[in-house]
């Protein structure tokens, strides 16, 4: 079993595929929580605009459908869809599924990240907003300077733990033919049909990615922290 | 600062979008199901990249919408393939030859020689199966029913693991089984005066399921190969068949081409 493993890893040059499949994960993890960040800090501040004229409540109405519409649908179909029914139907070929697996889980992480976003701007006090207009700062800039910069502080730990969700459910874009880190490994398997070792060692590599990514955001934490004092 | 906020999440976004349409794959693209011989095949060629896909017809889908250049796959389901997917040309060049054979338990050695002796007894009755399936005589199809696992009653029960979605071996119409696997299966197990359990999974998953799970034998178009044997027995070849190479209608590339070699230098070469 651990020979047959180190044959294909090894002689058979398994691990080009691996690290390759690695690269894809962190890829599609990486960029689609960036997108996320933007689409998720867009529709918050959309969110949590006063709403006295329409045009805010017209904007608040797109966010809230948005939001249902991709938390209320699970990933794969979303996946799915993109790749089978919109790829074709706008008419547009791709080299891969890789960007279309980018695309669709920044659009998915976006709904979640507003969420989480609203919360943390919402978890700052109303006074700090109060304070920056009564000294004459206009809601922009109360907004961006005073408000956003304690709110991220905040959902620092939160959003860490996005990206850790981000990096596991990677492992659904096979349905769309890409070969991501759980099929690079599934594929080591396949010859012999034995998959003990491969699927061991895809959750010690997941395990591994998970524990350094955990390990980076409580550092930047204790940073961020520093201010406090 | 606005500005500068607003610059950065464009340059993210930027980004993200240059990430995605960053090429790093070369070669011809060729479209393949995955755990299939035509997969290992496509995977042996130089210069070229492999896709995997859940089914061939998913690939065959893929290929029409432009992301693949070419599919390999076995001849006798490509025709089938051909029918429900417009768009689809076989260039009528064997890149392979090889032996369909039913997966059979190792531990179950009388098995194997019961289900031999009713593919020589048979025959007939096989290959009128494989007609009426290869001539397209839909009238004379006969449908197949499972019956439900039951772990109690497994020396009472011919389980048999396949892939439903690989015309015209065997695919499902509502809770139907089709196909000539299918039809050979319910053969067998009339024969040996079993139950017949249909176990459907995905094709990768076919081979190793055999002799566990209380699974007896695999009919799901499989090919015979050492990997395979070293895994699981097989019955005496019941079908040869060939792998093919499709392409899309509007492709001329392969249409000049007479041989295996001249075929195989235009895929590698692109």
């Amino acid at each position: 079993m651990w020979n047959e493993f180190i044959k294909q890893f090894i002689t058979l040059r398994g691990y080009e595929n691996v690290l390759n499949g690695v690269w894809v994960t962190l890829r599609i993890a990486v960029f689609g929580l960036l997108i996320g960040i933007v689409i998720g800090t867009l529709i918050a501040v959309v969110r949590v605009m006063p709403k006295y004229k329409l045009l805010p409540r017209i904007l608040d109405k797109i966010c809230v459908c948005y939001i249902e519409v991709f938390r209320g649908t699970p990933m794969v179909v979303q996946l799915l869809i993109g790749y089978w029914v919109l790829l074709p139907a706008l008419g547009i070929t791709v080299d891969s599924g890789v960007p279309v697996a980018i695309i669709v889980f920044g659009l998915n992480s976006g709904a979640y990240v507003s969420e989480i976003m609203r919360g943390g701007i919402q978890s700052v006090d109303p006074g700090q907003m109060e304070a920056g207009r009564a000294v004459g700062l206009t809601y922009a800039t109360t907004m961006l300077k005073v408000v956003v910069p304690q709110a991220i502080k905040n959902i620092l730990p939160t959003l860490g733990n996005e990206f850790i969700v981000l990096i596991k459910e990677t492992s659904i874009v096979s349905f769309i033919a890409v070969t991501d880190l759980y099929k690079s490994f599934k594929q080591l398997g396949d010859p012999t049909y034995d998959y003990t070792m491969p699927y061991l060692m895809l959750a010690l590599t997941y395990l591994i990615m998970v524990l350094l990514i955990s390990w980076g955001v409580r550092a930047l934490e204790r940073k961020m922290k520093k201010s406090e004092r | 600062m606005k500005k500068l906020v607003a610059l950065m999440l464009a340059l993210i976004l930027c980004l993200s979008l240059a990430a995605c349409g960053a090429k790093e794959e070369t070669g011809a693209k060729i479209a393949v199901q995955k755990g299939t011989t035509s997969f290992m095949y496509a995977d042996a060629l130089k210069n070229t990249t492999t896709t995997t896909y859940d089914t061939f017809a998913l690939a065959a889908k893929d290929m029409i919408n432009g992301n693949a250049d070419y599919l390999f796959v076995d001849k006798t389901t490509a025709k089938a393939l051909q029918k429900e997917i417009t768009g689809l040309k076989i260039i009528e060049i064997a890149l392979s030859s090889e032996n369909y054979g039913i997966g059979i338990d190792k531990n179950q050695a009388d098995l194997k020689t019961k289900i031999d002796q009713i593919l020589t007894d048979k025959a007939d009755e096989i290959n009128a199966i494989k007609e009426k399936y290869m001539n397209g005589e839909e009238d004379k199809y006969v449908g197949v029913t499972s019956a439900t696992k039951d772990g109690s009653k497994a020396d009472q029960q011919l389980v048999v693991a396949t892939n439903a979605e690989f015309a015209p071996w065997e695919y499902k119409e509502g809770t139907e089984f089709y196909g000539i696997d299918m039809e050979i299966a319910k053969l067998f197990a009339d024969e040996l005066g079993l139950e017949l359990v249909i176990d459907d999974m995905e094709f990768d998953a076919v081979v190793g399921a055999v002799g566990k799970q209380n699974v007896d034998i695999a009919m799901s178009g499989i090919t015979i190969t050492t990997e395979r044997l070293q895994v699981i027995n097989f019955s005496e070849p019941y079908y040869t068949e060939s792998i093919v190479c499709v392409v899309k209608d509007s492709n001329t590339e392969l249409d000049a081409v007479g041989t295996v070699v001249d075929m195989l230098n235009v895929i590698c070469k692109k």
